[in-house]
Parts: structure tokens; sequence; C-alpha cells
């Protein structure tokens, strides 16, 4: 690089002294295939959204206050008296959404076109690697705004981990910091959504990039051309030689066009839009949510609504860390070969049934019924009928119905959540000490209640319970309706009232 | 080459002065309108309904307080408010703290106070003129005979109480747990099943005892204080009950709470 003038002798002087600029030389005029147009345009605005995510990042950090006591306070501070403050979370949360829509859509070109395959393994993996560490920020990123629907997340996040075998439970305190969601949670989580998660994305961004950068940008798949480690690097050097034209403009022209036209999407979304919530805190006393988790964890959610309750533990825990290491090692698995979409049937087929299944999975989480219903407990009174005719102790456990929320979740009489079944005939299919298990030791979704019940709490809710019949249908089981048999009068003698004042104690802190 | 390149970047990339400062204008009067675009987030909290009306004393009712003590203030599991008796007899100052507080340790729960999303003290003031003016001021009945709603005298007498409940309660409330709506029982509005036993009585306090015998609940089929009761032989019983008699009742049924190992689940003073 001869360059005369002060510009182009300063460039020269860095150049000697670092080499940077022959390298973005290198990566800017490099030759790329001819046949790399619109498809190859993905990766760039998922880089694209990843820097408006760094920019508008570190401007909310500056704003943001990650305490417990004041994170509400300050996103309404942000979105009210920051000049055009509620636009920057728009933005943000938005162009989370888009980065990870853009990035999947940039995964599945790339696993369409079987552009993983030899010499592109590495990327592949690292891009894998992105793709867990882009859906971890996501994730992270809606516990930031601290409120229901972040409770509400957490609380998911919080079942699974608590569901590894041994360690759950170190494992949950590990991940919450602290046995339950408290302001120790949100420092955790901020420290990993705001230094350890993008630290690690931009890592692995440059990796990415180096790589792509090393092994080439593929050509669109052809038809009769397999992909053979011995000759691929020859041919496919030769080939872009001849034929190839420089990056930058020509291919680099595509990129910028698109992510154009994909940021002034994202604009126009933010501002028809908006910030996504703060919505409403998780307190007893705020009663409009339908908590569900954010878009791109619909599916999931979804997923823990329909499994079995008894596969359950199995498919979560296993089901993830299988799939991550399947994608991890595709390019091992089909190194060579054809990577025309029309040459391989099975990859097509396995990618329509993933995309159908997670469409449909998302759609359901829309619009299927599992979130609890949070003001059923103080708004959607028992109904009258159950009311009428029931004894002092049955009217105290239908109190107890309602102050344990258990409506969130159940309907009687047609109103309350639909996340667990409704409770009208529950007398017809439980007997006595069966809906005691159920109660105290939860099972299939249901949460157990046994270290937040007293006894005399428990024994109401299972006395109104056991009048639930459904308007005298017959009991479906044997025992189902029948008092408990030799129910003891005398709590003196029950065995059940040990260990009570620890749970009495549980039962006051709860409150 | 470096420059050769910026030359070529000028000649592709860069538009016309023209049309450049065409979008430096738009871009201007689109910052100017951007607080009224349609993304900007509407003012926190959101602006209610005072419940000094009557839509919104109802609005609130409905989303706060029907789950337990139901729909139009009567027919919930939990305490009537549609009784003008009570409402007349619990000082202003009393229900405020119930509804701002809660009871504590017992299931009524806090609506006011510091809690974000709790309403404001003037709200449940408002809130309590509410049920005064569409509860208490025309309803002129007077089945608790003025009995206070607070215990006044000294501490009942256990055994006069044991004597007046078998005369007056045990009828409609025998001591062995009645369940009307089992099957095959057709249901007795009158037999309310048993106030005696031991898990009922942890989960109630003295005052929810003393409230329900003095104020009775009439929409339950209960009398208030001045009865008539159902005597033990089916036969009506008009003798009303006295203030000590009340005081006494609720002695005999806190001694028939079983407190061990852990004592009430409900602290006394709670309603």
């Amino acid at each position: 690089m001869k360059s005369s003038g002060v510009i182009g002798r300063t460039l020269g002087w860095v150049d000697d002294r670092t080499g940077l600029v022959a390298v973005t030389e290198h990566a800017m005029f490099h030759k790329v295939p001819r046949s790399a147009k619109w498809w190859y345009v993905f990766g760039s605005a998922t880089l694209m959204f990843f820097i408006v995510q760094l920019v508008t990042g570190v401007l909310l950090t500056t704003l943001f206050v990650p305490s417990a006591a004041e994170a509400y306070q300050s996103l309404v501070y942000i979105d009210e008296k920051i000049p055009m403050g509620w636009m920057l979370r728009a933005l943000h949360g938005w162009s989370s959404n888009a980065m990870c829509i853009m990035m999947l859509i940039h995964m599945t070109q790339i696993f369409l076109h079987g552009t993983y395959k030899y010499p592109r393994e590495l990327t592949w993996v690292a891009g894998v690697a992105l793709c867990v560490t882009t859906l971890g920020l996501a994730f992270t990123g809606q516990i930031m705004r601290w409120d229901a629907n972040a409770y509400w997340g957490l609380g998911i996040g919080a079942a699974i981990v608590d569901r590894v075998p041994l360690i759950g439970n170190w494992l949950r305190s590990v991940v919450l910091g602290g046995p339950d969601i408290s302001g120790a949670t949100l420092s955790r989580f901020f420290a990993l959504h705001v230094f350890i998660l993008p630290g690690t994305a931009i890592g692995l961004i440059g990796l990415h990039l180096i790589l792509v950068l090393k092994g080439g940008i593929s050509e669109m798949p052809k038809v009769g051309q397999p992909v053979e480690p011995e000759t691929y690097r020859e041919e496919y050097e030769g080939r872009v030689k001849k034929t190839g034209v420089p990056f930058f403009p020509d291919a680099a022209r595509r990129d910028m066009v698109f992510c154009g036209a994909a940021l002034i999407g994202l604009i126009g979304l933010a501002a028809w839009y908006g910030p996504f919530g703060p919505g409403p805190l998780p307190s007893p006393t705020i009663i409009e949510v339908a908590p569900r988790p954010d878009g791109l964890f619909l599916w999931l959610f979804a997923v823990l609504a329909l499994l079995p309750p008894d596969t359950e533990t199995f498919l979560i825990l296993v089901g993830p860390p299988v799939g991550i290491a399947f994608l991890a090692a595709l390019p091992f698995i089909s190194p060579r070969g054809e990577r025309a979409p029309s040459r391989r049937p099975i990859s097509v087929i396995i990618l329509c049934i993933i995309v159908t299944a997670l469409a449909v999975l998302t759609w359901l989480g829309e619009t299927s019924p599992w979130s609890p219903v949070m003001k059923a407990w103080t708004s959607i009174p028992t109904p009258v009928e159950y009311v009428r005719g029931r004894s002092p102790l049955e009217l105290q456990g239908a109190i107890q119905l309602q102050y344990a929320q258990c409506r969130n979740c159940h309907s009687i009489g047609g109103e309350g959540g639909e996340r667990g079944p409704a409770l009208d005939d529950v007398a017809t299919r439980l007997n006595w000490d069966q809906l005691v298990r159920q109660i105290q030791q939860g099972g299939g979704n249901m949460p157990a209640y046994g270290k937040n019940l007293s006894s005399a709490e428990t024994e109401a809710l299972v006395a109104f319970l056991s009048t639930l019949d459904g308007g005298h249908l017959p009991a479906r089981i044997p025992g189902a309706m029948e008092r408990q048999p030799g129910r003891d009068q005398s709590p003196t003698a029950d065995p059940r009232a040990e260990g009570e004042s620890d749970a009495d104690a549980d039962t006051v802190a709860a409150r | 080459m470096i420059r050769s390149e910026s030359n070529h970047l000028r000649r592709r990339f860069l538009a016309p002065a023209s049309l450049r400062l065409a979008i430096a204008a738009a871009a201007a009067m689109g910052f100017v309108g951007c607080d009224r675009l349609p993304g900007k987030p509407p003012p926190n909290p959101a602006p209610v309904i005072s419940v000094a009306t009557t839509a919104g004393f109802e609005g609130m009712w409905a989303e706060r307080c029907s789950g337990c003590h139901g729909a139009d203030g009567q027919m919930g599991a939990g305490f009537p408010m549609r009784n003008a008796e009570y409402l007349k007899a619990v000082p202003d100052a009393a229900m405020f703290s119930i509804i701002r507080d809660g009871v504590p340790s017992s299931r009524m729960p806090g609506f006011g106070g510091d809690a974000i999303g709790g309403v404001s003290d003037e709200t449940i003031r408002d809130f309590i003129k509410g049920m005064h003016v569409t509860w208490a001021e025309s309803d002129p009945s007077n089945d608790s005979r003025g009995i206070a709603w607070r215990p006044t005298g000294a501490a009942g007498d256990l055994d006069r109480g044991a004597t007046i409940f078998a005369a007056k309660c045990a009828a409609c409330h025998p001591a062995e747990q009645v369940a009307p709506t089992q099957k095959g029982m057709a249901i007795d509005e009158l037999v309310a099943g048993s106030v005696t036993d031991p898990f009922y009585l942890r989960l109630v306090s003295d005052q929810h005892l003393r409230s329900n015998i003095v104020f009775g609940r009439k929409d339950l089929g209960m009398p208030g204080a001045a009865g008539p009761f159902r005597g033990p032989d089916g036969g009506e019983v008009t003798t009303p009950l006295e203030a000590a008699d009340v005081a006494d009742l609720v002695a005999f049924l806190a001694s028939k709470r079983n407190t061990w190992p852990s004592g009430p689940e409900v602290e006394d003073g709670a309603p």
C-alpha cells in the first residue's frame, strides 16, 4: 500500500505497527462467490440487530437501576421522564426479538443449504453457541423488567432447574441467589444480561466472523456438486478466484440494503407498538395480570403445559441438552456430500417438522388459557350454590380456596383459571385422602402446598372440595364422596399434627 | 487505493444534495412528532375510576372483594358486608385499618398501604363510604339489638355459654359434623353443620365468632342476636341474646378450640 497524502501515510503507519489495515482490507475486499446473493443477508442483519442491542443496551444501563426496589420505578422513569426514553426501551425490546428471529432464519438458511459441511464445521459450532447465548440474552432481558411476567419467566426457569436430580435445589439457589426470587436474583440476572452474556456473544461473534473469513463464504448449493473434503478447498478457491466478486461493495450492498430495510422496520415497530412492559408488579394486590413468557419462549410454555406429567422431568432436562448437542454435532455427523436441499430430503423434512412444531406450539402458547387468572382469587366469587348448605368448616375451606389462589388455575362454576382441571366435580374423582395428598404433595403441574397450608387449612379445604360433586354425580372411584373414615375429632391425637409448628410458621411467612 | 475507493463509494451510495436535505427534514419532523407516536406508553399507573362514584365502588368491590365476600356483598364464603348493622357498628377507623392492612394471620389481605398497586388511603375512605351508601343507610333492621361488635365487658362464663348453646344453637349446629350436601340428603337450610369442630375453631378468631353471633348471617339463614332460634325440640325460641350471652357463647366455643400444639391459626381480634 503505497499512498501519498496524510491519510494514506497515517494508515500506512498504523498498518506497519498493527497489521490491522491489511486485515480490514482483506475482510472488506476479499472475493466472495458471485452466486452469494439475497440468501446471504440474514447473518449481517443479525449482527446489525446485535449492534443496535449494544448501543441501546449501554444507554439503558445508564438509566436502569438494577435493584428489586427500584427497577420498576426506573423503567417507568425512563418511559415517562427521559426524552424518547420509551423509544429506547422499545428499540431494545423489538430489536431483541428481531435479532432472535433473524438468527433463526440465518440458521435455517445455513442448515437448508448444507453450509455447515466441510470446511465450515467450526463456524456452525460457534453459531450454535451464539444461538444459545442469544436466547440466554433474550431470557435474562425479560427478567430485567422485574414485573409479574418476569416473575413468571423466572418461575418457569426455576421450576425446570429444580427438577434436576440430586442437585436441583442447590442449582436453584445458585440461579436465584437464594431459595426464592428476591433482590439477589435481579442482581444475578443483571450481571448475566449486561456483562457475562454480551461479553460471551461479542467473543463468539468475533470467532464466528474470523471463521467465516477463513473458510470463505459458501456458494449457493448446486445439484451434482457435492462437498468432498479432499478436493473442496482447492476447487472452491479456484472458482472464487475466477468468477468471484469483492465482498465490498458487491455483496455488502445487498447486506446494507437489507439491514437498512430491517432497521426501518424496527424503528416502525418500536414507534408504533412501543416498549414491552413493564407489566404490573407481582404483588397480591395487583390483579391485572395474565402471566405469559415473551413470544420467543411461548413454545416452551406450551410444551410445559402439554407434556404428560410423568415424562415431563425427563424430557425437560434431557431434551434441550440433547437437542443442542445434536445441532453442534451436525457437521461432524454429515461433513460431506450433497448440499442442495433437493438432494437432502430428510434434512428438509426435519426442518419442516421443527418449524411447524415451533409455530404450532407458539400459537398454542399465545392462545390457550393456561395462564393463571391472577385476579380470580379476589374477584370471582364462590358460586352461590356452593356456599348454600355448607358447614362452617366447609365455608372456611371455600375461603381458603380463594385465599390460596386455587382458582387462579382451577375453575369452579365455570369461572377461574383453566391451567388445572375444573373442580366442580372433583369429589367424584378423588376421595378424601387423595385430595389431601394432591394438595400437600402436588403432582402433575400442580405445586405442592403442604408447606403453605396448616393441617386445619388443609382439612377445611378438603372438606369443601369433597362437597363438589358436580350436582350429585355418582362417585367414579371407590371411597369418593364419603366422609373421611374415622376422622379424629381431637387433633391432640392426630398424627398429622406432627411438625405443625413449622408449617404454621411458613404459612405466616408466606403471607 | 483508499482514495479511489472513497470516490467510488460516493458515486455509488450517496444521494444528491436535495434528497439528503429532504431526508434530514423528514427526520427532524419525525423527532418533533415523536411524543405523539402510537407506541408511547400511557402514564403509569393508569388513572382509575374514583370509588366515590357508584360505578367506581362496584368496580372495586367486584375486583377485590367479591371473591370472598360475595358478588353483591352477600352469599360469599366469607362474612357478608351487605349487613347494615355490621357496617354501622364497626367504626370507620377500624374498617379502614382492616381494608388497608388486612388482618394479620387471618385470610383477609391488605389492599392498601405501601405496596405498589395498593390503593390509596383516600380511595379506601371513599370505598367505605360507598359500602355505607350502597348497603347500610336504607336498611333499618335491628338483628344485633345494638350489641357492640367488639367485646366490651368481662370475659364470658363458659358453663353458661354451654347452656345457651344447647338451648339456642345446637339444633342447627350439632356437635357432629353434618354435611348437608352429602349424597342422598336433602339440603336443610337450617342444619348448618358443626361450629364446635376443632379444625373450624382453629381457623377462626373469637371476633369472627362474635360477629357471626351478634349480626348473624341472614344470607345463609342464620339469625343475629335478636333471634328467633331453633330449640332442641325443633320449636322456635324467641328470647333474644343479651350482650353477656354473646360473651358466654364465645367463651364456650373458644374452650372447644384445641390449640395444641401450635395455637390458633388466627390471632384474636381478627374479625
